[in-house]
């Protein structure tokens, strides 16, 4: 096969999966409109979470004292980083939380006869956007607010690099925090480990520069839940050592590699239900 | 007063079968205690601050350590039942029995509290021993013995609250999905994850009017150690007052709301 | 087409004793069982044919057709579909057939069927004058057109399966393996259904694997019916050719006017039933003239049938005897 029909099946494959992507998500909004009820009381749940968080923020702006050796404005951005991130993430956190009752009733059976990527149509299979609407718009206001406030410089590299490691987090995000799902394919009930991961989330309600060394060096490079919403405040403080800046963009593509061997472990251990 | 005994067992059986649903929920409890910990550590500890906020740093380290575990203690639950009671018809078998439905209710609650209660207290113990050791701050008998007294109080109180907004199904057939968002933001309001005292001066004088702060953090600040007798004994003043009145109200929410169920066929 | 060789398949479970004493001592020593779902199960479908699959209930028809979908891996043994080893999954193979489970579904439940099938479109890769194509002629076969854009949980049992079996073939599989695809309908329903198989396959020579709880979805479907009983096959072959190896026997009713000795009928053969003037019998067929014009002359015969053994019945004796 020469390297032009390679490349051009490569595009084919990578557009009939964007495609893929769309239809889920357009067909997760069709069918949540059908429960127009339950998306609203979904929005409102959410804003009453986001009262938890921003009374955080009310906590640090009332202090009005630099924390960790972040002024108020600063941290700032990192709660709004935090708030954002949750609303990605809750995209696809019906999907993670389904995956069990999958598992346990076997509708699976129907989705490995596909000529689709399992994992794919497993992670994007039920997708909601009733969690990210309150959360992105907060955590965009808390960000700019902050990096407006805080005086920090809007230039290209600065956005950027913002953007570039707020796209590492959704992807460190994906893989770190679909592993603990996958643990349904061997336990009976995974909901206690599935809680414990919800509340270990929560941990970047605050930047990591408050905990204590041990703990951060824990969040940074074993269970790496402090990239995701801390790096790109950091890099915009400038904060990051050479090898922070190459660990932040690696430690995405490890996870993903990792996850994608436990996954395909997962199936192989799968044994349907029912019959 | 034995059917009552029967229902309060019954609940206690109930949560005792639901132990290891509530053991992860501790969980969820813990870490939010970790996060203000860290927070409050860095607040105070750093060179050269002085907060003025109502808090002493060792008063503050006892409340994170102690509010989170207190809201867990006095929330509600049972709204969701009656809700299910309302809106699926399933009341009417209360009403054909001879009990009053608020008391079983009540009794009920009182019941599935109990493993939590156990719980919960001692994990309070430890923690606040422990803090109280590594602060140097002695825990006075007598603000023990305010505390818990206020904690039944602050129990009876949020079940009262709760009963009252349970009534709202009535007239709105279904709200079950708001009732996570109401209890989310009545922890927040109750200082449940921040003293309400810390957000300004109308905040604080506006909470402490409101029956909310009566249930977590007014019990919590006793324990703290940071109210005086005085303030002690008026607070537990306005919890009986506003028990008193919520009870009232809910009598009259239920009266109402009964008449239109029993209008509408059941 | 599809050759399966010894092909097993063992489940791994646990015993537990019930209570909290049962459930700790359950953390330190778990007792563990197997259970062979499939036992060493071989057979061969050529080309074009259709098969039926019929067993009881946990027999095991379920999970063979589940290892040559490739959605469980085998304990043991082989199995070529198409040339392909079913539990590798390559995609190439998964656009050859296609499965459907009475019990499961692919369908959006709260959208149309016809979301759910051009997402099926985009999941196959096929073109959208095909997929057109496709669409007009199944639903017209099925008789679904009207119900395209109608929501799936607003359709009845019987036009959801329909649905399914549409979705199924949207990407025109060589190979249609159905699991119980007849279970819980009304009659007119099965029918329905067992008609459209029929004419489907004799316009597009698709090689079909069935499984039914119902007689006559393999009666009239399938010449050739392998029973599964226990994990094994224990048998293969034709339904009407059952009872020959069956032992090849006859069932005679007579009705006598006057109730009938049970002492005199035991020679003749075994007695099925007797109910005062009303007995039956299972003879051998070569003894039938003999026997018959005995009884005629030795009993007050009023009436006299002879009959095959329904199918259900050598079915069920298969059932019962290994």
């Amino acid at each position: 096969m020469n390297v032009k029909t390679y490349f051009s099946k490569l595009l084919h494959r990578f557009t009939r999966y964007f495609r893929l992507l769309f239809l889920f998500a357009k067909f997760s909004l069709m069918a949540q409109a059908e429960y127009r009820l339950n998306f609203f009381s979904g929005v409102t749940v959410e804003c009453g979470y986001l009262l938890v968080k921003l009374s955080y923020v009310a906590v640090v702006t009332m202090a009005g004292v630099n924390i960790g050796g972040l002024s108020p404005d600063e941290i700032v951005i990192f709660i709004g980083t935090y708030i954002l991130m949750t609303g990605i993430y809750m995209v696809v956190y019906p999907s993670f939380s389904s995956l069990s009752q999958k598992v346990r009733e076997g509708s699976l059976d129907m989705l490995i006869v596909k000529p689709v990527s399992l994992q794919f149509m497993l992670s994007f299979q039920n997708i909601d956007f009733s969690m990210l609407i309150p959360n992105a718009a907060a955590g965009i206001i808390l960000i700019v607010t902050g990096w407006y406030q805080a005086g920090l410089p809007v230039t290209l590299v600065s956005v950027s690099g913002f953007i570039l490691f707020l796209l590492s987090g959704v992807f460190l995000t994906y893989s770190l925090f679909l592993l603990p799902h996958l643990l349904c394919f061997w336990l009976v009930s995974n909901r206690g480990i599935a809680e414990i991961t919800a509340a270990v989330w929560d941990f970047n309600n605050m930047p990591q520069l408050i905990y204590g060394k041990w703990m951060q060096r824990l969040g940074t490079f074993i269970l790496p839940v402090f990239i995701i919403t801390n790096f790109p405040g950091l890099f915009l403080l400038d904060r990051l050592t050479p090898f922070l800046l190459f660990w932040g963009l690696a430690a995405p593509v490890l996870f993903f590699i990792l996850c994608r061997l436990v996954f395909s472990r997962a199936v192989k251990h799968y044994t349907s239900a029912g019959g | 007063m034995n059917k009552y005994r029967c229902i309060f067992q019954m609940g206690l059986e109930y949560a005792l079968e639901y132990r290891f649903d509530f053991l992860f929920s501790m969980i969820s409890c813990i870490f939010p205690i970790i996060i203000q910990f860290f927070l409050w550590s860095a607040i105070y500890l750093q060179p050269g601050a002085s907060i003025d906020n109502g808090y002493t740093y060792e008063q503050m380290i006892l409340y994170t350590l102690t509010a989170g575990f207190v809201s867990k203690l006095v929330i509600g639950g049972f709204e969701y039942e009656i809700n299910e009671d309302i809106k699926n018809g399933g009341l009417n078998k209360y009403l054909i029995r001879p009990v009053h439905y608020m008391r079983y209710y009540f009794f009920s609650f009182l019941g599935k509290k109990v493993p939590s209660a156990v719980i919960l207290l001692s994990a309070v113990a430890i923690t606040t021993g422990v803090a109280g050791i590594a602060l140097k701050t002695a825990i006075s008998p007598v603000h023990i013995l305010f505390f818990l007294v206020s904690l039944v109080l602050a129990l009876i109180l949020n079940f009262c609250l709760m009963f009252c907004i349970a009534m709202y199904s009535f007239w709105v057939t279904d709200v079950s999905k708001l009732f996570g968002t109401i209890s989310i933001v009545l922890v927040v309001l109750s200082g449940g994850v921040f003293p309400m005292d810390l957000f300004g001066n109308v905040v604080r004088t506006v909470s402490h009017i409101l029956p909310f702060c009566y249930t977590t953090q007014f019990p919590t600040d006793i324990l703290t150690g940071r109210l005086s007798q005085n303030a002690i004994v008026s607070g537990i003043a306005i919890q009986l007052l506003w028990i008193v009145l919520l009870v009232f109200i809910g009598s009259l929410l239920w009266k109402k709301g009964l008449k239109r169920f029993i209008s509408a066929g059941g | 087409m599809i050759q399966v060789e010894h092909l097993t398949r063992n489940f791994e479970y646990y015993t537990k004793a019930t209570g909290l004493k049962g459930s700790v001592k359950n953390l330190f020593h778990r007792e563990k069982l197997i259970k062979e779902a499939v036992k060493d199960v071989s057979f061969c479908v050529e080309k074009g044919e259709i098969i039926g699959l019929l067993g009881p209930n946990g027999a095991g028809k379920t999970t063979t057709l589940k290892m040559l979908s490739g959605i469980l891996f085998p304990s043991s043994g082989s199995a070529r579909v198409d040339g392909f080893i079913p539990w590798e999954r390559k995609d190439e193979f998964k656009r050859k057939f296609s499965i459907v489970m009475g019990q499961k579904n692919q369908l959006w439940w709260d959208l149309p069927a016809c979301d759910s099938f051009y997402l099926n479109k985009c999941i196959f890769d096929i073109s959208d004058g095909e997929y057109r194509r496709t669409i007009s002629e199944l639903s017209e076969l099925l008789d679904v057109k009207d119900l395209l854009n109608v929501q799936v949980r607003r359709l009845s049992l019987g036009e959801r399966m329909k649905m399914e079996i549409l979705a199924a073939l949207i990407h025109r599989p060589e190979i249609l393996f159905l699991d119980e695809p007849t279970i819980g309908l009304d009659l007119i329903s099965q029918q329905k259904i067992r008609e459209f198989l029929r004419s489907y396959r004799e316009e597009h020579h698709t090689t079909i694997i069935l499984t039914s709880h119902y007689m006559k979805d393999i009666e009239e479907l399938c010449p050739r019916t392998v029973i599964i009983n226990h994990g094994q096959v224990v048998y293969d072959g034709g339904l009407l050719e059952m009872n020959r190896v069956m032992g090849d026997k006859k069932r005679l009713t007579i009705k006598t006017s006057a109730p009938i000795d049970p002492s005199c009928l035991a020679p003749f053969g075994t007695v099925c039933s007797l109910n005062g003037c009303q007995a039956t019998l299972e003879i051998a067929r070569n003894n039938l003239t003999q026997v018959s014009s005995r009884l005629l002359s030795l009993l007050p015969v009023e009436d006299f049938t002879v009959t095959d053994i329904p199918i259900e019945e050598s079915v069920a004796l298969f059932y019962q005897n290994r």
